[in-house]
């Protein structure tokens, strides 16, 4: 995808009931998510739309990384809805963790609806320039 | 074609279209839009009101306020924008991407009731709401009704 295309739609994807079963109420969907590796971490994006900072929950539980957001800034008490073309919703996703991340060095941030996790590598993976002395 | 002139799937939701076509005058149907629930662009938009006006909310998350663009001309209400989200890698790979980026616009025709030119917008948590005040005129008035005597 590059800037010059154009956005057609973008459809919310439902949680899948067959590895997820939520109990809770509402409307649940998977946060569309990029991942990318470079030689010292590994980093989730994620898109939240009207989750704030302090409804997001990221905790690790035994070998996974678990993702809620719970949506704030979506539909209001006295809302009269007319037309709608996207339902609001909260978020929940999991990722299996390998072993080379460094969990007590793990870090979320969230901006404008989207969460970033940064997770470092292990310092023994970290690519390493080992120096060449000259011998004599 | 009408813009609540869509398949339901239940007596309750029927009841509720019923009593959104009473409300139906108010917003009508965005210019290019097909008839199906869904989303038919982007970014997709909710239009509801509340007692001080129409609002249109839309959820595009992670702009940068001056890649936004939200104008009102004449009765045509447009959200055009750029959404980027590629990362600087730093020398690294993608695992996975899921999160689309692009150009878009939307044009959404405004009902005669509503006063173009007091819009407002505010952007929270990625999403992007936009307000529509009443025309004064097109507020709700009591009237006062007398007995006659006779």
């Amino acid at each position: 995808m590059t800037e010059n295309q154009e956005l057609t739609s973008l459809e919310k994807q439902e949680l899948d009931t067959s590895v997820h079963q939520e109990l809770r109420s509402g409307y649940w969907f998977v946060p569309a998510t990029d991942i990318y590796e470079t030689p010292d971490k590994v980093v989730l994006i994620m898109d939240m739309a009207g989750v704030c900072y302090d409804c997001t929950h990221v905790s690790i539980v035994d070998d996974e990384l678990i993702v809620t957001g719970y949506v704030t800034h979506g539909e209001e008490d006295d809302d009269y809805v007319l037309y709608r073309e996207y339902e609001v919703g909260n978020y929940h996703r999991h990722f299996g963790l390998p072993d080379i991340i460094d969990r007590g060095q793990i870090e979320a941030v969230m901006s404008n609806g989207i969460l970033t996790v940064t997770m470092p590598k292990v310092e023994n993976v970290k690519p390493r320039r080992i120096p060449v002395k000259v011998a004599e | 074609m009408d813009f609540f002139n869509r398949q339901e799937d239940s007596n309750i939701e029927r009841e509720l279209a019923r009593l959104q076509q009473d409300m139906g005058r108010l917003i009508r149907r965005p210019a290019h839009s097909s008839p199906q629930r869904g989303s038919k662009g982007f970014p997709g938009i909710v239009g509801l009101t509340k007692a001080d006006g129409l609002y249109v909310r839309a959820e595009v998350p992670g702009m940068k306020l001056e890649d936004l663009d939200i104008s009102v001309s004449g009765d045509m209400l447009t959200i055009q924008g750029v959404r980027t989200t590629g990362a600087t890698l730093e020398g690294g790979w993608y695992h996975r991407r899921e999160r689309e980026s692009g150009g878009f616009s939307r044009s959404i025709r405004l009902p005669a009731e509503v006063d173009g030119a007091k819009a407002e917008a505010t952007y929270v948590a990625g999403v992007l709401t936009i307000r529509l005040p009443l025309k004064e005129a097109a507020k709700p008035r009591e009237i006062a009704v007398r007995v006659a005597e006779g």
